[in-house]
């Protein structure tokens, strides 16, 4: 009885496993650099407990340093879902409205859909000096932040004109969640996808209306919208896989979001995309392991480069497909660097109050990175690219876009018809 | 995914068999579930304290009086393993002093000193229980730190006839992290002092108290990713500096497990951290494969296993109210059934508990119903037939069973 009473006495994100031993505080980025933020172990299962006691102790300010990295999770040897504790505060306690720099960043797909119908003008006026000191005083972007640039045509655009026709040939299909990264400013990471997934005899196609994954949504406090994204992603995905296709992605936040923060920060019934998404890197290594597909390699690639594990792909652990099938490439020198935080954290680094931290967190990995002197980086997330690009100077490839330049289109082709 | 071997733990005792296997060809993954009982590093490495509540001296010389169920008892080459731990450590960046033939002694926060195989180089140290090697010391802390206990340190080496001055510091950085008072601990302490700046401000405070003090002693707040800032630290002080352990996290185990974990990977592991392995499928005396908690649709397979997940804390082992059992694969585990007998109502006492593991053979195989398991093998805390709190053993037995059990498996071909 005694011992039933226990098990079945089991609190949500594990609160009550925390034996405040303080490992996740050692692997914080932030509390590195900046005492005020508490740390995890305080802004996370100790706050928490004040917290249920009183909403009183909610501490906004301190709980917004947090960037949700999820390296507390990933360190705590007794399973407490650290992270999750202190995002689920912040959606729960908080009673600030987000203002029109948060809205701004947070709605990547609207802002994204006006930028790329204007991208020239856009592009350049965020690129001028006075426009940033203007945000930076005005809004609170931070002025120093490069913004990525926005494409003049969105992926889906390009796709339905030049790639939609030619997926309906091959028998084996599957679906590509693009993410408004490759939609509004980067196509060709999308385009280096069908390239491959061709090549290796699959046809790629999009959702049916995908939406953002609503990750900067979450973050700048708007989980309602962010929950009815995802309800309407969830129901694209069911919609593709009834019709037989997994869905893949290129980008390892949108991939987090989707499987783990659906439902543990909004709640959703999100098992369609815990048993059938996954990041493309993931499903290529698994099809090139099971011997179902093989993969030919130009003879005159020769490249070096770096592999940085986002904090999003530490938190899946599936760092592990992007490095084993980078590695399958012979003329590629790949060197792994330690594991840690970037500093970006989505949008994060953009408001103008965090940059100083950001980029004081970053700035071992930026330091490694340059002493090391590859040819490019490689990284699963777009917000560590952005980041990586701007402070250590050097490239940033998706793995993807990798594999696509380093592949032997035709070889591949061949073999994979041999089968 | 396919392994030669995989390693479910990646404390001490798993990361010293990777990194064997590795060094010899061996493709390793290692699986941990979230960061190891190395956080609680005292800053030394003991092989064998006391045996039958009596100091020991020469460790190796007393293996022979040994219970016959302790892991050491399983294993020939006791002298040769610590040999090669040595260099391991070494090797891997991590800065030891002491030998195996004797041991020497360290000093707790609770002011007693204690026998000790190996330490690290940044912490005081004695060769013997009765004498120290400096009769004045400083004893310095941080204000607003009170993860270490100085009254408890300068009253012990008083007892030893030493004479301590007590300083504390304050340095307006630390200053800050006090805004949170309980978040004034070790690795946020340390975290601060990875700035040469502070680290340099420190040191010219530390210089203006020194008086006639032979020596300093500091807690062990520095050196957190490396030995750069305690060297730093140390240059710039006029006397010979030492650490002294504090409550955890152990700032000293942190740069152990980061500098073994590294070369783990250096060597080309792979280390897979947060995952918690489950459906480990045992067939005729064979592990199978397994499967873990961030992959949960991988399955794992490899010639070898082997199983340091630690003891009680790591949940390598688990008690509910009528046993204690191994999780991962359900192995036999030596306990008592009798639940009464678990522990000694005097918490000095040994307590029975702390002996119980899962049980192997001869050459550290695991036991399932009586059976060895011909490919899984166990090293670390998680082994039955030893006290390590009554025998300070357990850094040595996590080392040497691993080093072991990487033998073994070598061997195999």
């Amino acid at each position: 009885m005694s011992e039933n009473m226990q098990l079945c006495n089991v609190s949500t994100n594990e609160l009550e496993q925390c034996l405040k031993c303080s490992i996740c505080t050692v692997y914080c980025p932030v509390s590195a650099v900046t005492t005020a933020y508490p740390g995890p172990k305080h802004a996370g299962p100790d706050g928490e407990r004040y917290r249920l006691k009183d909403p009183k102790f909610f501490d906004e300010k301190a709980l917004k340093l947090c960037l949700n990295c999820k390296r507390c999770e990933v360190a705590c040897p007794h399973g407490v879902k650290i992270g999750d504790i202190i995002q689920s505060a912040r959606i729960k306690y908080t009673k600030h409205c987000p203002g029109l720099r948060d809205f701004t960043l947070a709605n990547t797909d609207l802002v994204g859909g006006i930028a790329t119908k204007m991208s020239p003008i856009v592009n350049y006026t965020l690129g001028m000096k006075p426009v940033k000191s203007l945000m930076h005083a005005t809004i609170g972007v931070d002025k120093h932040r490069e913004f990525p640039k926005y494409s003049a045509a969105t992926f889906e655009s390009w796709y339905k004109k030049n790639a939609k026709e030619n997926q309906m040939r091959f028998s084996k299909n599957i679906s590509y969640f693009h993410g408004c990264y490759v939609n509004y400013n980067f196509p060709k990471l999308g385009m280096d996808l069908i390239k491959i997934m061709n090549a290796i005899g699959y046809g790629v196609h999009l959702l049916d209306k995908e939406k953002c994954c609503g990750v900067a949504l979450i973050a700048n406090g708007m989980p309602k919208k962010a929950a009815r994204n995802g309800e309407r992603n969830i129901a694209a995905m069911q919609k593709s896989v009834v019709n037989g296709r997994q869905i893949i992605t290129t980008s390892s936040t949108c991939t987090f979001t989707m499987r783990d923060e659906y439902e543990h920060l909004l709640h959703l019934d999100n098992r369609v995309a815990k048993d059938n998404l996954s990041l493309a890197t993931r499903y290529i290594y698994r099809l090139v392991e099971s011997g179902e597909v093989k993969l030919a390699f130009r003879s005159d690639y020769k490249k070096t480069a770096a592999y940085h594990t986002a904090c999003h792909m530490e938190k899946l652990g599936w760092a592990v497909y992007s490095v084993g099938l980078l590695k399958m490439i012979p003329g590629l020198k790949l060197e792994i660097l330690d594991s840690q935080c970037c500093g970006i954290g989505g949008t994060y680094g953009f408001k103008k109050e965090n940059y100083p931290i950001s980029q004081a967190i970053g700035a071992p990995l930026f330091k490694c990175i340059k002493e090391l002197g590859v040819d490019f980086v490689s990284t699963d997330c777009e917000t560590c690219k952005w980041q990586i690009e701007m402070s250590a100077g050097v490239e940033v490839l998706n793995p993807i876009s990798i594999l696509a330049d380093a592949l032997d289109v035709e070889a591949t082709i061949e073999l994979n018809k041999k089968q | 995914m396919k392994f030669d071997t995989i390693i479910i733990g990646g404390g001490l005792s798993g990361l010293t068999t990777g990194i064997s296997l590795a060094k010899a060809g061996q493709k390793v993954a290692i699986v941990s579930s979230g960061q190891s009982t190395l956080h609680f590093h005292s800053g030394s490495f003991d092989l064998l304290g006391y045996n039958n509540s009596k100091e020991v001296l020469t460790p190796l010389e007393e293996l022979k009086r040994l219970d016959a169920n302790h892991p050491y008892s399983k294993i020939s080459d006791v002298a040769t393993l610590a040999e090669e731990a040595i260099g391991m450590l070494r090797e891997s960046n991590v800065k030891i002093k002491g030998e195996t033939s004797r041991n020497h002694y360290r000093l707790t926060p609770m002011g007693v000193l204690k026998p000790t195989w190996l330490t690290m180089d940044e912490f005081f140290i004695s060769d013997s229980a009765e004498t120290l090697p400096y009769k004045k010391f400083l004893l310095v802390n941080f204000a607003g730190f009170f993860d270490f206990p100085v009254e408890f340190i300068a009253d012990g080496l008083e007892k030893l006839g030493a004479r301590v001055n007590v300083k504390g510091l304050r340095v307006p950085m630390l200053q800050e992290r006090r805004l949170s008072p309980s978040e004034m601990r070790s690795a946020n302490i340390a975290k601060l002092l990875s700035d040469e700046n502070v680290v340099e401000l420190i040191s010219k405070k530390i210089n203006t108290s020194i008086g006639d003090a032979e020596v300093v002693l500091l807690p062990s707040v520095v050196g957190l990713c490396s030995d750069e800032m305690i060297e730093l630290l140390r240059s710039k002080v006029s006397v010979p500096l030492f650490m002294v352990a504090t409550l955890p996290p152990s700032v000293s185990g942190v740069r152990v497990q980061n500098a073994l974990s590294s070369r783990f990977k250096k060597l080309g592991g792979s280390f897979l951290l947060g995952a918690t392995v489950f459906d480990g499928v045992i067939s005729n005396n064979k592990v199978e494969s397994i499967k873990i908690s961030t992959l949960p649709d991988e399955v794992f397979v490899a010639n070898n296993y082997v199983l340091a997940t630690g003891s009680f804390q790591s949940h390598g082992l688990v008690a509910n109210y009528s046993r204690v059992y191994e999780p991962v694969f359900e192995l036999d585990v030596d306990f008592d059934e009798q639940r009464s007998e678990w522990t000694r109502h005097n918490v000095f006492e040994s307590q029975p508990y702390m002996t119980f593991g899962v049980k192997t053979d001869n050459c550290l195989r695991a036991l399932k119903d009586g059976v060895s398991v011909s490919n899984l093998y166990v090293a670390g805390s998680v082994l039955a037939g030893h006290d390590s709190v009554k025998l300070s053993d357990a850094a040595g037995v996590s080392i040497i069973t691993g080093l072991a059990v990487s033998k073994s498996i070598l061997k195999q071909k």
